[in-house]
Order: C-alpha cells, then structure tokens, then sequence
C-alpha cells in the first residue's frame, strides 16, 4: 500500500524558501504547521518522516556533508540517494506527481541536504514546479524509471538524465528511457554522449510520430534504440553509412 | 345439443369490457407473431408434465376447402353490433393458425369460474377462457398475470380463437372444446353486452360451457384438428383468420406475409426468444420446437447449429452450471442473478432466413439475453461493440430464485423487459443493479474497464488513434467533398499527417477566408521511374489576377511539431516541382498561377522513409497590380 507524506501549499513553500535564501536555514523537521494532506488514503507516520531524514542524513554524511563536496561526489550521493529516497517514499505515481510533496521534503524534512547539495539559488531545486529538476523529485523518479537497472542509472551523467528525462514523450516511458540510457551507455568511451543523446532523441522523435512504443515488445523497443544509436554514432564519426542499411527497414 | 355463440351481457354490478382485455397487452415492440410464440411457449412450459419432453407446434394454414366446415360449424356468429364478422372473416383465403402443446396437462380444472378448484389442480380453463388478469400461481413460471393470452385475440382479425384441450386429469370432462371470441362492448336493445363471446354447449342456467368428450372428439375432427386420439394430453389454439403481419421494409414494399413467410418467421422468433428451452437442462427437460406450413411440419434445428446462437448457449450452460458470475449484492435478497459470456465470430455470413427473420438486434452480437429463472428470453441488452471488430460475444444473465419475484414485477405483460421506474425498494435496488453488474462484467471482459495503479496501464485510445491513420478509411476518390484543413494521408509510413489542428496561418485554414488556394484530400505515394514521390492536391479558387504559390513540406515529430533541425545526415522533404491538371510544370516550391478559372494542381515531394511529413500552401503574392 502507499501512503501520503504531507503537502507543502506552495505559498507557505515561497515564504519559507525566501527565508532560507537570506541566510535563514531551519532544522530538519517531521512535520509543518500548515501542511496539507490528499484526501483519502493513510498518512505517514511523523516517525517514518524521522526515518527518512536520518537516513539521507548519513548518506549524505558518507560524501563529506555537511562539508563542502565536489561535483563528482554530489552526483554520486545522488545516485545512492535516489535508492534511499524511493525506499523510504512508497508514492502512487499520482501522489509523487505532487509538488507540493516535493516541496515539502526540501523545505521542511531536508533542508540541510537540499542546502549542501544545490545551496539556495536555484529556486526550483527548493520549490517543485519542475519535477525532473527538484532535488528530490528527480531522484524519486530516476528510481523508479531505473528500478531493476541502477546500473544503467549509475552510469548516466546529470546532464545525461536531463536530456532523457526532459522530453515527456521519452521521459514518460520508462521502458523507453531504461533502453534508450542501455544502448547510449554501452557505447565505445571514446564518444561523447552529449552530441549522442541529442541526436538520438532527435531521430526517435520522427519515429514517435506514427510509432507507439507502448505497442512494441521488450526486444522490439531494444532493437530501435540500438539501431537508432548506431546510425547516430556512424553519422557522428564520419564514417559513411547508408541510412537505408540501419536494419529499420521492414 | 348443438354448440353455438352465446354473448356475455353486462353484470348490473359491473363487467370488463372485451375492449379492454385485449389492450391489456400494451403496446409492444416486438412483432405480433413473436408476442404469440413467446406467450404461448410460456403457458406450454409452465403447463409441462414432469416426464416427456414437451412438444410445442405452431401450424399455418390457408382455409381453402376447409372453410366450409368451418362455416358450417361456426355460424351464425356473434352479433354484427360486436364488430365480430365471422362470416367475412371465414373465406377460402384466410389463414388459421393453430398453436399447439403435447405432454403438458391441457387445460384443466373447474369449467365454471365460479366454482373452486380442488386442491391437486389448477383452473386452467377458466384461467385460459373465461377470467382475465388473475396471478399466476406457477412456482417460477414464466406468465405473471394472464394478459398475454390477449395476443391470440388481437391476433385473429374476427377476434375469435377455438380452443381443444386433453387434460391430464382424466374423467368424462378431460376432453374439452370451446370457442371464445373478443369484440366490441355493444348494445341490443336496451340491453348492454361487454363483447364477449363463447362457443359451446349452452347450459340449463343460460351459461356456455365447453364440448366435452365424444361430442368434442367429433366436432375436433372436423375441425382438422390433430385431435388426442393418441391418448397424450395437452392443447390446441386455433386462431381464425390470423392477421399475418406485413413484410421488413419500407412502402410501398410492404405486404402481407405469405404463410410460407409467417411460417419462417415464426419459427426464427422461436430459435431467438426460446432457445433456452431447446437446451437439456440437467434432468433432461426441454422443449421440441415444430413449425408447419399448409401440412408440412419442419423441426426448429438445435441453437448450436446457428454460429449467431451458439455463444449464448455456450453462456447458459455456464450459468446452468454454476460457473457464472453472480450478481452479488449487500442487502437481500444478496445472490440476485448469474452472469456468463461467450465469444463468437462476428463474421459468420449466415444468410439463413432462420436466423435473419426475427434477428432482434443488427449485426454481430454484443448482447446478453436476460431472462429469468424460467429460461424465456426477455430481451437482449446492448453492450459495448467488441473491440476486435472481428468477434461477436453474446451472454446471458439469469436472475437467481431468490431475485426472480423482484424481476417479474419489473416486467410488461409481454415480459420483453425489466423496467424499474415505477418500483420501489428491493425490486428497484435488483432491477436497477442488474443492469449495471452486467455492463460492467461486459466492460472487465472487454478491457474497457477503469484502469488503476501506474506502470503500463495506459489505455489504448491514444494508440488506437495512432493506428487510425494507417487505416485507408478514406479513399482519394471518397476525399473529393472533404477537404482537410492541411494535407493529411491516412496511407503509408512516411507519408502521414495526423496534427490536423495545426497548419495556422497557413495552408488549408486559409480556404476559410475564401478564395486561398488550399490542399485537397490526402497527400499520396506515388511511384514514379521506380522512386517514391508524395503528391499532393492543391485546389487554386478562380481569381482575376495571377498569384504567386508557395508550398512547403515538413517533418512531423512526436507531438505533432515540425522538426527544427534533422538528425544527424537525416534526409529532410523537400518540394520539387508543382503541377497542374493539364500538365504544366513548374519546377521549384513556388508556382505563378495565371488569372483564371478554378483549378488543380498537384505539387511533388521527395519522399522521406519512416517520417511524418505535413505539406502547407501559402500564398506569396498577389500580383494585383
């Protein structure tokens, strides 16, 4: 069963973030005066809350917070974050899909972590409107589109997940981006992935106008994202490829 | 003492009128033949002896010489006042139809009304002839109240039926004939009489009552009855001068039917209305089906035999068995039905009249035929379409014994629906709940249910949508009346267009303002010296002055948007030349169009493999100086 963890209206979310931006930062707490709850369903305990910022508390610990870290290590602390966080949130796709949620955990159960990890500046880090760029939200979802497949997680770059998960039409699906993250990741090292995944998504999103994934099998979905890569590496490395030799043709 | 008609006066007390038995049936939808079949199958069933098989017949017949006799017998009639016309009704070209039991017990009983029935029997015969609306006392029977016998009167055009029963009784009184005839309320003299009227041997008291015994036997004979020399009991109806209905179809095509017509409609209403009796249930007991047409009786075949059928049988016997779905409900009565389906072919393209005749619905199944817990049809409710058009699936809901009272009294006199408006409690909650248990049982199977919880249970609509385009539902030639707002094809990959809301200020939304050129139909693939082209139509509006046309052609993405930058040494559409009807050509995207009349153009693409690509028109200048 999941359960409701509390909602963070949004106005209380912008008073609480303009405090923390002047220098205000709070402890972490279990609960908020004016947070709200969904309607039906069971609420969370405060001691699960508890739980939840102990836990990415010591993770966090583990990658030198609350010192200064690295770019190098925060990414890694998201990656066993993301485990951590999608552990302890059992959400409904429709409950994760709150901002309000997201806001809360940033402002009220983990501000010390969202601070160490993206400091005040970027609003959005603090108060979900996107949630593919939330500090936490991001994370519970790269867990649960990768769930059974961290490695490919584990491989990805931020930058990498940005242009998978950026696109609703890709970052939808996660069958489509686990395959599409697989086939990009088991390149050669020598290639950049950056111009990789741009081009890919490009090409995918010809075949996403007349194409519905959700219709293909496992290995159908695989074979296009593979075949799709490897037109782009081709292109990208100069070797001189007929398009009409990808194997797409029926 | 020879029988004769014998007219009912009013009762100082009161009387019903015969008028208003006969409209007790209402007014019911289904054809009158079918009403019969399905009233008289019922009262055969609930009459049924506990062994045998119960053999149900309906005979048509044309009069011919046989008229004669009948004359003879039966006149004089009934008063003319009656609007009764015996004479008139009886000619050589009329047509009887005789409706027939076996092995069910005849009408029994009392001859009298006023007398009370003993206790091991049912007053059939008063029921049958002499009373009108009285409760049935069948345990699960079918009939509720006895309105449905309206229908052999209101079936006879001199309102008048004969009536020849076997009881299973015995004794002097189990051969019993009778006539009864249902006419207006009229007046002799000073006299008021209610219209109706019986045939028979008048008594002492001034009260008819029916041919008995030998005296029966004979006139039956006569009558070219099949009579019950063979010692079985039960009943025959003769209903004179049958009104046979007309024809399927519009006038001036509608006649009346033929006998041979009459004969195969009826016996395609007995296969859909009464096929749950043609299926042995679990102690055997069925009925056997017989329709006969001027002395010529064929057998009703199995419903398993009909691919149209054979779902719903294979439905039943899952109810039958227990392995429904029942209708479970929190209050009382808690287990109020059953519920099965079957799928079938929906393109089996039987043609048999036998099936077509008396179909009660168009096209492939997608119904459940609901009856009650003595297996007559009631009706059969529409379900949602199956979504693979190329199955049919039929089901059946069969109230439960606890529920079967609730549902009667939602039933018409003619029994062909549950309706609950007008009831309250138990029998609303039942009546109303049932239909909604079995739409959503329909739904569940179907996979057109809600759909809950998040990983891969999106719905098909949008993929079906998709998928609509690649389907040719319209050809070039269909697409001459249709313009498209911009050049959508529903053709081949790497030709369609399916963002029809797009297009803005360009392409086919200018034909809106008038007098723009605009894209016509749906882009084509054409081939041409072996390579792919996509053509599309351009229709260019009569003008005075020449004008300057530009097309252009894009790639469509996921979403519907144009593409901005191609992948990667991706090959991108690209206009090649315009075309008029006559065969000018200009090379290029963009063409000069001369003053003139209306005209078409065609202008040519490259083609682009696995792409969506989407033509607009502009207009670049109007050279009107």
């Amino acid at each position: 069963m999941s359960e409701l963890w509390p909602h963070l209206p949004a106005v209380v979310g912008a008073t609480l973030y303009a405090d923390i931006y002047a220098g205000r930062l709070r402890e972490p707490r279990e609960s908020h005066p004016e947070q709200t709850w969904a309607p039906v369903g069971g609420r969370v305990a405060p001691k699960h809350v508890r739980e939840l910022i102990d836990a990415v508390s010591t993770v966090a610990r583990e990658y030198r917070f609350p010192e200064a870290a690295g770019s190098d290590a925060r990414v890694a602390f998201d990656r066993d974050a993301a485990k951590v966080i999608r552990a302890h949130l059992n959400l409904s796709w429709a409950e994760a899909g709150n901002r309000d949620l997201w806001s809360f955990l940033s402002l009220v159960a983990l501000p010390h972590v969202t601070m160490w990890r993206f400091g005040p500046n970027n609003k959005e880090r603090w108060i979900a409107t996107d949630l593919t760029r939330h500090t936490w939200a991001r994370l519970w979802w790269q867990a649960v589109v990768f769930a059974g497949h961290e490695h490919i997680l584990a491989a990805l770059s931020e930058s990498d997940l940005n242009q998978l998960l950026e696109r609703r039409s890709i970052g939808g699906d996660p069958r489509l981006v686990r395959e599409m993250a697989g086939a990009v990741t088991e390149l050669a090292t020598n290639v950049s992935r950056r111009p990789v995944i741009r081009d890919v998504t490009a090409r995918l999103r010809r075949y996403l106008a007349f194409l519905d994934v959700r219709a293909l099998s496992d290995q159908q979905v695989r074979d296009i994202c593979r075949a799709l890569t490897s037109e782009t590496v081709t292109r990208l490395t100069g070797r001189s490829g007929d398009s009409r030799e990808r194997g797409l043709e029926p | 003492m020879n029988p004769r008609w014998w007219s009912q006066p009013f009762a100082p007390e009161g009387s019903a009128a015969a008028e208003g038995i006969v409209k007790q049936l209402g007014r019911p939808a289904l054809d009158p033949l079918t009403v019969l079949v399905r009233e008289a199958a019922q009262n055969s069933w609930d009459a049924r002896l506990p062994e045998g098989v119960v053999e149900f017949g309906v005979d048509v017949r044309v009069l011919g010489d046989h008229a004669d006799t009948l004359r003879e017998l039966l006149l004089p009639g009934p008063h003319s006042e009656s609007n009764i016309d015996l004479s008139k009704a009886l000619r050589r070209d009329a047509v009887v139809l005789v409706v027939s039991d076996r092995n069910t017990r005849g009408l029994g009983g009392p001859l009298r009304a006023s007398v009370r029935a003993h206790d091991d029997e049912t007053p059939d015969f008063v029921q049958f002839l002499r009373n009108v609306g009285e409760p049935s006392d069948h345990v699960f029977g079918g009939g509720t109240y006895g309105f449905g016998k309206g229908i052999f009167y209101s079936l006879s055009r001199a309102g008048t039926i004969l009536v020849d029963t076997h009881t299973a009784a015995g004794g002097p009184d189990a051969r019993r004939l009778m006539g009864a005839a249902l006419g207006h309320s009229w007046y002799l003299g000073k006299r008021r009489f209610t219209g109706r009227h019986w045939w028979g041997t008048i008594a002492d008291d001034e009260i008819p009552d029916p041919i008995l015994d030998a005296q029966a036997d004979t006139i039956s004979h006569r009558l070219g009855l099949l009579g019950f020399g063979d010692g079985r009991t039960g009943t025959d109806v003769v209903i004179l001068a049958a009104d046979l209905g007309g024809t399927v179809g519009s006038e001036p095509d509608v006649r009346e039917r033929t006998a041979e017509e009459a004969a195969t409609f009826i016996a395609s209403s007995i296969l859909w209305n009464l096929w749950p009796k043609m299926v042995p249930d679990q102690h055997g007991r069925h009925m056997r089906f017989v329709v006969g047409v001027n002395g010529s009786a064929v057998p009703v075949p199995d419903p398993q035999s009909f691919d149209e059928l054979a779902p719903f049988v294979d439905a039943l016997r899952e109810v039958r068995a227990g392995n429904g779905e029942p209708f479970s409900r929190t209050v009382r009565p808690k287990h109020a039905g059953n519920f099965a389906m079957a799928l079938g072919s929906a393109d089996s393209a039987t043609t048999r009249l036998l099936i077509d005749a008396a179909k009660p619905f168009e096209g492939p199944s997608h119904h459940v035929a609901r009856m009650r817990v003595a297996e007559l049809v009631v009706d059969y409710l529409a379900g949602p379409p199956h979504t693979d058009p190329r199955l049919a699936y039929a089901g059946v809901f069969k109230t439960s014994e606890d529920a079967d009272a609730l549902f009667a009294l939602a039933e018409p006199p003619t029994h062909d629906d549950w309706i609950s408006k007008g009831l309250t409690g138990a029998a609303r909650g039942v009546v109303q709940g049932a239909r909604t248990f079995v739409q959503k049982q329909l739904d569940e199977r179907l996979g057109l249910g809600p759909q809950s919880g998040g990983s891969g249970g999106q719905g098909l609509g949008q993929l079906s949508v998709l998928l609509a385009g690649i389907v040719p539902a319209r050809s070039h030639l269909g697409a001459k009346d249709g313009e498209s707002r911009d050049g959508a094809i529903g053709g081949a990959p790497g030709a369609t267009n399916t963002n029809r809301g797009g297009g803005g200020e360009h392409g086919g939304s200018s034909a809106r303002r008038g007098g723009r050129a605009r894209l016509h139909g749906n882009p084509e693939l054409l081939v041409h010296a072996g390579k792919p082209y996509l053509v599309a139509m351009v229709k260019v509006p009569a003008a005075e002055t020449a004008r300057v046309l530009a097309a252009d052609v894009e790639v469509v993405v996921e979403g519907g948007g144009r593409e901005s930058e191609p992948p990667l040494g991706a090959p991108v559409p690209q206009i090649m030349q315009w075309q008029s009807a006559a065969g000018t050509v200009a090379r290029g995207r963009t063409v000069t169009i001369p003053a003139g009349q209306e005209s078409d153009w065609y202008v040519y693409a490259t083609h682009v493999p696995d792409a969506v690509v989407r033509f607009k028109v502009i207009q670049e200048t109007s050279d009107a100086g």
